[in-house]
């Protein structure tokens, strides 16, 4: 089935199956930053924000993304390489794997809430496994990246 | 000590910010366009023989392109474990087999156009199984009826213990002392026993590998591996194919912690694309994670500690049962790591044993974690020295100040116990242990707050500890390589073999090379793991990385800038001695040259020359870190529940490379033992199945498992280690299992002695002891 | 899990004959667990045209479209204070906000899930369904099977009582399923105790909420909590065993009946 949508502002039509997920569709369509960590949607990795929403792109029907706009890390360039230097400045850039889903929860975050609390952030944070940083100093580069945010 | 301008800096990582941009990066990016899609065929028995396989309605599906069998390899036994040769680990592992030996063992592949034709194709593959009685209980494994390698053409590579027979696939004694008689004599003992469950690694990136022929017509492998070229020998032993005809990379990788030290979709994607010509891709699902590739060994250990009853302790023994499952890698090193990186950090017993076991069983092969064995070993020490402490009505620290290791001290088992064979003597020059233990107890208020305080309707909070050690590499062993190339425009590329898994080696070798020229992380190229390109490096384990491959960086930097300064010297027609340079400019008392410039000079002008330096580094010791850790609990009286209010770790790694990322290691570790100590369990079926195949049914720690975590670096120096560093990989993930139970007891008055600690054990524990009382 | 044709069908009726016309046709709600079965499905009908996905407030009524998603339910201001925000809470738990922004509340109640978390605080507080054409019936019969229903969820409807309210979720880790999860409600002067994921699903605690809303003057909590463990059936899975969850509800019905009306006991 031909679908047409946008993904990181930029016209696309995908030819799907209709059980096609959409973390296969985009990722074999060259979004390489959208893979796939577990078969349970219970890790986070996958996480792409269709029409602004987090959603898990494993198990989200590429035929449901009509007409939505859909937006991976590779469309968020500038503010994922800010959050990364944070990251890198709390010694939580380590093996990566989770870095673009969570990069783009942050975005979503940012979006809806000005100055979010710590528990909020966590909240946002929840869905994202990780088995590197221990957490905390991901944490840390969070909040910090948020602050500079506020103060822009 | 000068201070470094670039070591034990804070620098964000080389790769860091590529990686959350979205740039190609992990092994399956790299998948070439339009390559066939492996699919593998598992047993769903946990021990069967393979009477008949037919494989011809498979083929016979459109898009298939080639199946394969154990009838399509020859039987080259081999290990899969990713380790120096000679192996420590039996040659137990055929390619494919005709008997398969746990649910999930590999019996055919399967390659086609897409991954739904494979997976339509693999249900059409015909396998005539004669299903056979399983040792699943490991207590019952050796010397069972039942044998779990029957078959004759396996060996050992070098004395391991290994007797199939017995369904033994190691084994080791050791003995300093009489053990029987300083236990006799002792005032006060403690017996126990512990169990450690299967704990699996649980990597977020799933283990993939992509093969495909070159054109040169070699065989080209990406692989998300920590042995890069251990993979290369592996496979050219298996499918009799010269070494040089394979080069093996290694991209990012998402994860290991050991995991990825073995061979795991290798050898299948290579021997398709050797057959078809064609490129292969094969991702494993994240239920072949779990169930096909290994696991931590599950042990049983039988403690016994005598002491004296002023708390001297006289003697440790040590009995261990462990589990290798269906295939023996890693199976004597981990073993011994259990006694060598635990025993020694009560060096001054009159005598100390370490012995035990390591069968087969048709469970998923164990195989190397994070910790390797000495985590396993850990709990079961640091929690008998607890149940000591109490016994004595000593307080717990006190008893670990008055017995452990300090600097300047030394362990007889350090010249016993190598990884597989005989060890290596070394003294503690650096050891600060003492000092992590004072400053911990500090940081948690250990003083007011043991055993327990904050007494509450429903709950009560307590503090529990425990200390470590670990290693930097394997001494006479483990050899790491770099180079460094000089390029016009005064830049290097360093090249090395030492495997960036996610730990950041890229960044703290790229440091290291930096301080040693005087210039920035920026002027340093690193490229990593690609057997064709890169020096060798044994890989990502046994904490290696930083001390090892760490100081062939700094031999290989240093024999660069001699090399620099002889080119200006010549250039500024001044002596070798007397010339100054900063990293930038090289000056004479009348000259000077920069670095861009003279580069330039070397590569296009004037007396043209390419400057590359090489050089190795073997370990002739092998020097702990070591840590205290410290776990703060809230606790619920009634039903067991807790919560981890904080945990803290003091650790003395020596100097560290990049203060972040060694905290990143500590607090990684850390939170993958405290995985181990209260949530991961890998649970079988009757039948052998893996239950919890799937991260719904695994549970490792999450965000809000999480609260604090209080991490500090001692102030130390290892003399023999780069710029004073010890490794750091591995150290972190040890105490949380003992801390964890020694803060339960300090709560509630119950010890839990088989991981994982839950809350339904505790309540029944509480229970029990009401009813005894 | 195959589908061989995608279906949205823009009205009720259209939806209801395609479901009636192959046993193998299925609906898809948030679809976050489709990727899990091994269904085939003939002709997957997705309902995301029918308007289904709203919040609407009666005088004595919430109305919640079967589409709705468990995030708009988490963020709507009117679950803030019902039943002291205990659906909201429990909603909350649920696994990470990806999965919220997909799964529906209408899928959620078709799928009857034993380890669901939300079926418990809804079965505790005075809840309705709509299906298109079997018309309305209460949520516990339908989760009873005393209704059979081959029919499309369209609205699900809560009473909006004053009462206090109580939801526990007990597991191993914040993401992982419960081990068992209880709520309390209190509301003119009628307890409700409901206990899910026994590891079977939510379940009213009945024996326990008639000793307690007899016309007596004395509420003895400490029985009504025992009464609900006795009487409620429990086993052992891998998570924990069936002793384990019977002395955890006995603990938490208590609590739960404590907080929700501390000023008796």
């Amino acid at each position: 089935m031909k679908i047409e949508l946008t993904v990181n502002g930029g016209r696309e039509i995908f030819d799907v199956a209709p059980d096609e997920m959409l973390l296969d569709t985009l990722r074999s369509h060259g979004f390489k930053s959208v893979r796939r960590g577990c078969d349970t949607t219970s890790c986070g990795v996958c996480t792409v924000l269709v029409d602004g929403l987090l959603v898990p792109s494993c198990s989200y029907l590429s035929v449901r993304a009509e007409g939505k706009h859909v937006t991976t890390v590779e469309g968020i360039p500038e503010e994922a390489s800010k959050l990364s230097e944070h990251f890198g400045d709390e010694g939580a850039d380590q093996c990566g794997f989770c870095n673009a889903g969570i990069a783009l929860s942050v975005h979503a975050l940012k979006n809806r809430t000005t100055s979010p609390d710590e528990d909020t952030i966590k909240d946002a944070l929840t869905g994202h496994l990780c088995r590197c940083t221990g957490y905390v100093s991901q944490l840390k580069a969070i909040k910090a990246y948020l602050k500079e945010g506020d103060n822009e | 000590m000068s201070k470094t301008k670039v070591v034990n800096t804070q620098i964000r990582s080389v790769d860091g910010k590529g990686i959350m941009m979205g740039r190609q990066a992990y092994t399956d990016d790299f998948s070439q366009p339009g390559a066939l899609v492996l699919k593998v065929l598992r047993s769903p028995h946990a021990y069967a023989k393979i009477n008949r396989i037919d494989t011809t309605e498979a083929l016979k599906t459109p898009g298939v392109e080639c199946v394969l069998t154990h009838k399509d390899f020859k039987r080259n036994a081999h290990t899969r474990a990713g380790q120096g040769y000679p192996e420590p680990s039996p040659h137990d592992k055929f390619a494919l087999d005709s008997m398969v030996r746990y649910i999930g063992d590999e019996v055919a592949v399967v390659a086609a156009k897409t991954k739904t034709i494979a997976e339509e194709a693999l249900e059409k593959i015909n396998v005539d199984y004669e299903v056979l009685d399983p040792v699943l209980d490991f207590e019952k494994a050796m010397d069972n009826k039942t044998l779990v390698h029957p078959e004759e053409d396996i060996h050992e590579m070098f004395p391991i213990g290994f007797d199939p027979k017995r369904n033994l696939a190691a084994s080791y004694h050791m003995e300093v002392g009489d053990i029987e008689k300083t236990l006799d004599e002792s005032e006060v003992k403690i017996t126990h026993s512990f169990y450690t469950q299967a704990q699996q690694h649980t990597a977020l990136e799933p283990h993939s590998v992509n093969a495909h022929i070159d054109v040169q017509n070699r065989l080209t492998i990406y692989s998300s591996t920590q042995t890069p070229f251990h993979v290369r020998r592996i496979i050219a032993q298996v499918l009799e194919v010269p070494l040089s005809r394979i080069r093996v990379i290694k991209p990012r990788v998402g994860g290991g912690f050991g995991g990825k030290q073995a061979i795991h979709g290798e050898i299948l994607a290579a021997a398709v694309t050797l057959k078809t010509g064609k490129a292969t891709t094969l991702t494993y699902t994240r239920k072949e994670v779990f169930e096909a590739t290994y696991s931590r060994h599950p042990m049983r250990l039988d403690v016994r500690i005598g002491a004296n009853k002023d708390g001297t302790i006289r003697g440790i023994d040590f009995y261990g049962l462990s589990d290798t499952g269906a295939y023996g890698e890693h199976a004597l090193t981990v073993f011994m790591v259990t006694g060598s990186k635990v025993l020694p950090l009560y060096n001054k017993v009159d005598s100390v044993r370490f012995h035990g076991h390591v069968v087969y069983t048709n469970h998923t092969p164990a195989g190397a974690f994070r910790g390797y064995g000495a985590i396993q070993g850990n709990f079961a020490l640091e929690s008998a020295i607890d149940m000591l402490a109490n016994k004595l009505g000593m307080d717990p620290v006190a008893l670990r100040e008055k017995n452990m290791m300090r600097e300047g001290e030394t362990s007889p088992i350090f010249s016993i116990m190598g990884e597989g064979t005989e060890g290596t003597a070394m003294d503690m020059e650096s050891c600060k242990l003492p000092y992590c233990v004072k400053r911990g107890s500090e940081l948690v208020d250990w003083k007011n707050r043991y055993p327990r305080y904050e007494e509450r309707e429903n709950t009560i909070r307590s503090v529990g500890m425990a200390i470590a050690m670990q290693g930097s590499g394997i001494p006479y062993i483990d050899m790491g390589a770099a180079t460094i190339k000089l390029n016009d425009d005064g830049f290097y590329n360093l090249l090395v073999g030492a495997t960036d898994i996610g730990q950041g080696s890229d960044t703290i070798l790229a440091q290291i090379a930096a301080e040693a020229l005087g210039t920035t992380t920026e002027n340093i190229i690193v490229y990593s793991s690609d057997s064709d390109l890169t020096p060798f490096d044994v890989g990502a384990y046994a904490s290696s990385t930083t001390y090892v491959s760490g100081n062939a960086v700094l031999k290989a930097a240093k024999s660069m800038r001699n090399m620099l300064l002889k080119e200006a010297s010549k250039v500024l027609d001044t002596d070798f001695d007397s010339l100054e340079f900063d990293g930038a400019t090289f000056k004479s008392k009348k000259d000077a040259i920069t670095l861009k410039d003279l580069s330039n000079r070397l590569t296009y002008n004037e007396d043209q020359k390419q400057l590359t330096a090489t050089e190795s580094y073997v370990g002739h010791k092998s020097p702990p870190p070591f840590m205290a850790g410290f776990c703060t609990i809230e606790i619920d009286k009634e039903t067991g529940e807790f919560d981890v209010l904080d945990y803290t770790s003091v650790v003395d790694c020596g100097v560290t490379i990049n203060p972040k990322l060694a905290q990143g290691q500590v607090e990684g570790g850390v939170v993958q033992g405290l995985g181990m100590a209260a949530y991961e369990d890998l649970q079988y079926t009757k039948k052998g199945r893996n239950l919890t195949s799937d991260m719904m049914t695994y549970r490792i720690p999450g965000q809000k498992e999480i609260h604090s975590l209080t991490t500090e670096f001692a102030i130390s120096h290892e003399e023999s280690g780069p710029y004073g560093a010890k490794s750091v990989g591995e150290i972190g993930i040890d105490t949380p299992p003992a801390a964890l139970a020694n803060a339960v007891y300090n709560a509630l008055g119950v010890r839990i002695t088989t991981l994982p600690i839950t809350p339904e054990k505790i309540q029944k524990a509480l229970k029990q002891k009401e009813k005894a009382q | 899990m195959k589908i061989h044709e995608y279906h949205r069908p823009d009205s009720l009726e259209q939806a209801y004959t395609l479901l009636h016309q192959d046993k193998h046709n299925a609906l898809i709600g948030g679809g976050g667990w489709l990727k899990l079965s091994k269904i085939r499905i003939e002709k997957a009908i997705d309902l995301t045209s029918l308007n289904l996905d709203y919040i609407k407030e009666d005088t004595d009524t919430i109305r919640v479209g079967s589409m709705t998603t468990l995030a708009t339910m988490e963020q709507h201001f009117l679950f803030d204070t019902l039943y002291s925000g205990m659906l909201k809470h429990a909603i909350h738990q649920v696994m990470g906000e990806g999965l919220r922004n997909i799964v529906t509340i209408g899928g959620t109640i078709m799928g009857k899930y034993p380890f669901s978390d939300i079926l418990t605080p809804l079965i505790a507080m005075n809840c309705e369904l709509e299906f298109y054409k079997e018309g309305v019936l209460p949520l516990t019969d339908f989760l009873n099977g005393k209704a059979r229903v081959n029919d499309i969820l369209v609205e699900l409807r809560i009473k909006k009582d004053k009462g206090i309210g109580y939801f526990k979720k007990i597991a191993k880790t914040a993401l992982d399923f419960a081990i068992l999860n209880v709520a309390v409600s209190f509301s003119e002067g009628t307890y409700k105790i409901a206990v899910g994921a026994r590891p079977s699903r939510a379940s009213l605690a009945t024996d326990a909420m008639t000793k307690l809303n007899e016309k007596s003057d004395i509420k003895d909590f400490k029985h009504a909590a025992k009464t609900a463990s006795e009487s409620l059936k429990f086993t052992s899975d891998f998570r924990a065993s069936e002793h384990y969850r019977r002395t955890l509800c006995e603990t938490y019905v208590l609590r739960g009946l404590k907080e929700v009306n501390p000023h008796e006991d």
